[in-house]
């Protein structure tokens, strides 16, 4: 069984969930329920950090689809962080990059964030 | 031949006629019929005849006819199943009946008995019958207290007291038939030896009643008043026949052993209420104990019982609260299950405020983690202070299962009750065949779920089996090449082809996002949605745009479909092609190849003009040998044993090196060079590869 882990951090308003091994449709649901907590909390500025991710499935992409509309209607957003060039290449196949935004820090993301709320 | 298998179809019928004879010979009521009328026989012939050997023969026959009585008396009580108390009670009524019976003889045979001593020294026949009658009379009741005495010594008996029983039967024969010896000497010696022999034996025998133990209180008590009833009954009557002149004096005329073994009777009757009286007064303290014990085992096995029937979680959870609470005596049981997730779930039969369980949860998730097989008690009003509850303390019980939390027992109780060692054994045990129960009842449940998922997977198989075309069409100037290999959790992954008139050949390959039963739903609506559109529009472009709105409408929002359509004019060999969020496309020209990967975003994803805007449309002039190769992500995600993919590098070496292998063989190697990549490794995705070989040669055109 392929391992996937979610660790979880905050910066200020911010949140950044940490993502580790191999996201498919098995381990979907556990970030869905994750991300899921955090919007019904109304913490809906999130960033995702993907430096440690391994692989991410289709079933995967969709969990980010799922929760970006009533997060951006809620004035928040899901920035993307530290994707390696691998996984890049399948968010951008997609055509991901044109809906979200990809940093490369999480830095970069939280000073996005904070340009925006100026 | 025919005469003789007559002959043996008759010799049948004798032997089974004859096996039958045997045995009804050999039947108890037969036999019991046959020494009778024996006995009667012997008396009749022989009446009055003060011989020693035919009253002894008599009376040695007389023995058989009441072992046999009492025998099927007690066949009877297993047909029936008598309680011990409904035995006792059978006893004071025979008891009764009999001294009525005794009462109502004297009333009537008074003119005889008057006169009796004269009339037994010359006995008539009439004098004759009348004791006979009796004779028989005295012997059912024989037998019938007998029979009651032996049911009741062997109930619930576990030692071995055969020996002593046979002993008291054989003193008491041999004291009865003593009697006979009378007219030789004073055997009243040898009578009262055996007699009082056997009375001792018999008493011994009570004393090893086991059935008194496991009577409840109440009935213990029942049984007391029961004893006294009898003893009183005994006593009276045996002042009765006290008297001289009584039916007594009759029976010897034709049995003398009976009234003997009679008087033994008696004594029995008398002794054995007593003895029970003594062993229950003793036992009375101990009852309630034992009660408790009994009850406890009971609910046990009930509870072990239940464990293997029951399916629903809830209704598990109530039975087991049930037999805490009936063992404990304790209203508030609670149960609380710990999921994967470690969070509380609580079950209880009353309705107590959920402010207690929120408490309790919190307590039970920072305080006792740690804690291991251990039960626990806590005072409640350290955590939870709300005015009107009862509970003060709480019994905790864990329950582990292989090592693992899957749970607790929470019994609440008042201040005064105190747990011993034995209760706490008893709710250890509980707990354990609890957490057993619970832990089936989960093992079951994935089973179930597991089934019920496998049969969901084969129905998705079958649909997206249906909705792939088995074979490739024969198109002038193409040579046309797919293969399709489902995952077991089917992938979603489609292609179809669409010929559009003579010259247009439309061809799509598509990954719908996800597994299972909703991916293969979903891939039979795109294709649903692309046979249609292919129909009306002509330029892939147009149809993705399309597409994409149907689906930004249908999917769900975390779903979404890659796709790569594309329309060839097969004289022209012009081929205009539009990629939405899926794969490269490889492109193989005069051994040099491409990934072609024209913008766009896949479909399902966003509605709005971005889609519109970002959607690309390349057009490209197809020459002889010219190469297209479509895949999905089921052939680069392949993965092998060090979890290693197989990546676009492979395939797009593999695609190199197939210059001039036609469509078929190119499919081929690469499906060959997966196979040994992957080896055991399970294929986790749908792979799905599409080639397309042009065959057109513009020089023909001209």
């Amino acid at each position: 069984m392929n391992e996937f882990n979610i660790s979880k951090k905050t910066f200020e308003d911010l949140n950044i969930i940490e993502l580790k091994g191999y996201l498919d449709a098995h381990t979907a649901p556990k970030l869905e329920e994750t991300i899921s907590n955090l919007v019904n909390h109304n913490q809906c500025k999130i960033i995702v950090n993907f430096s440690e991710l391994n692989y991410i499935s289709s079933a995967g992409l969709g969990v980010f689809m799922a929760f970006i509309e009533t997060v951006r209607t809620k004035g928040g957003d899901i920035k993307f962080s530290s994707m390696n060039e691998k996984i890049y290449k399948v968010f951008d196949l997609i055509g991901f990059p044109k809906i979200y935004e990809f940093y490369k820090t999480d830095d970069e993301a939280i000073q996005n964030f904070k340009s925006c709320e100026k | 031949m025919n005469f003789q298998t007559v002959t043996g179809k008759e010799n049948l019928k004798m032997f089974e006629l004859a096996l039958k004879l045997k045995k009804s010979l050999f039947s108890f009521r037969y036999n019991f019929i046959f020494l009778i009328i024996l006995f009667l026989l012997l008396k009749i012939t022989f009446l009055f005849k003060e011989n020693f050997v035919i009253s002894f023969t008599g009376d040695l026959i007389l023995i058989p006819i009441v072992y046999s009585f009492v025998k099927h008396l007690i066949r009877f009580q297993e047909k029936k199943k008598f309680s011990q108390i409904q035995l006792l009670l059978g006893f004071i009524k025979f008891e009764i009946f009999f001294i009525l019976f005794s009462e109502t003889s004297l009333y009537i045979l008074s003119p005889i008995l008057k006169d009796l001593k004269g009339l037994l020294v010359k006995p008539t026949i009439f004098i004759g019958l009348i004791s006979g009658f009796y004779t028989f009379v005295y012997l059912l009741f024989i037998s019938i207290i007998l029979a009651i005495l032996t049911i009741l010594f062997f109930t619930r008996q576990k030692k071995n007291i055969e020996r002593y029983y046979k002993t008291t039967i054989f003193l008491l024969i041999l004291g009865s038939l003593s009697s006979h010896f009378q007219k030789y000497f004073d055997a009243s010696f040898l009578e009262y030896t055996f007699g009082s022999l056997s009375v001792v034996f018999f008493i011994l025998m009570s004393y090893l009643n086991k059935w008194v133990i496991y009577l409840s209180r109440k009935e213990k008590i029942k049984v007391i008043i029961i004893c006294n009833i009898l003893l009183a009954i005994v006593i009276y009557s045996m002042i009765k026949s006290g008297d001289d002149t009584g039916i007594n004096d009759l029976i010897p005329i034709f049995s003398n052993a009976t009234l003997t073994a009679y008087k033994f009777i008696y004594a029995f009757a008398f002794v054995y209420p007593i003895i029970l009286q003594i062993l229950i007064i003793f036992q009375l303290p101990v009852t309630e104990v034992i009660e408790k014990k009994t009850s406890e085992v009971e609910s046990l096995q009930n509870l072990s019982q239940m464990i293997s029937k029951v399916l629903d979680i809830e209704e598990l959870v109530s039975i087991i609260i049930q037999t805490i609470e009936r063992i404990t005596s304790s209203r508030d049981v609670f149960i609380c299950l710990i999921d994967e997730k470690s969070n509380c779930k609580f079950y209880s039969n009353i309705s107590e405020s959920r402010n207690l369980f929120d408490r309790l949860s919190q307590l039970l998730t920072s305080k006792l983690n740690q804690t291991n097989e251990k039960i626990l008690e806590i005072d409640v009003n350290e955590f939870y202070s709300e005015e009107n509850h009862q509970i003060e303390k709480l019994i905790i019980i864990p329950l582990v299962y292989n090592k693992k939390l899957i749970g607790y027992i929470l019994i609440g109780k008042d201040r005064a009750s105190i747990l011993d060692e034995d209760d706490l054994n008893t709710l250890k045990s509980i707990g354990e065949y609890s957490a057993i129960a619970i832990q089936n009842h989960h093992l079951l449940q994935k089973s179930i779920e597991k089934e019920r998922l496998e049969k969901e997977l084969e129905v998705a198989r079958e649909v997206q089996k249906k909705l792939i075309p088995e074979n490739t069409p024969s198109i002038k100037n193409l040579d046309i090449a797919h293969t399709f290999i489902p995952a077991f959790e089917v992938g979603g992954d489609y292609i179809d082809y669409f010929q559009l008139d003579e010259n247009y050949l439309g061809f799509i390959i598509a990954d719908v996002s996800g597994k299972g039963i909703s991916a293969a739903f979903y891939m039979a609506e795109v294709k649903g949605i692309f046979e249609s559109l292919s129909k009306i529009l002509k330029n892939p472009k147009d149809i993705l745009i399309q597409a994409n709105k149907i689906l930004c409408k249908s999917l769900d929002r975390k779903s979404f479909v890659s796709v790569v359509y594309a329309i060839i004019d097969l004289q022209k060999g012009y081929l205009r092609i539009a990629r939405a969020g899926h794969c490269p496309i490889l492109f193989l020209k005069n051994s040099e190849l491409v990934e072609l990967i024209p913008s766009g975003i896949a479909l399902g994803l966003i509605s709005n003009e971005l889609f519109e805007n970002n959607l690309e449309e390349v057009f490209f002039e197809l020459e002889k040998n010219d190469l297209l190769l479509l895949y999905t992500d089921g052939v680069t995600e392949a993965r092998n044993q060090n979890l290693e993919e197989f990546g676009t590098d492979r395939l797009n070496e593999i695609v190199k090196k197939s210059e001039g292998d036609c469509s078929n063989e190119i499919i081929q190697n690469i499906i060959e060079e997966l196979t040994i990549f992957s080896k055991e490794y399970p294929q986790h995705d749908d792979i799905t590869l599409l080639a397309i070989k042009y065959l057109g040669d513009k020089n023909e055109r001209v």
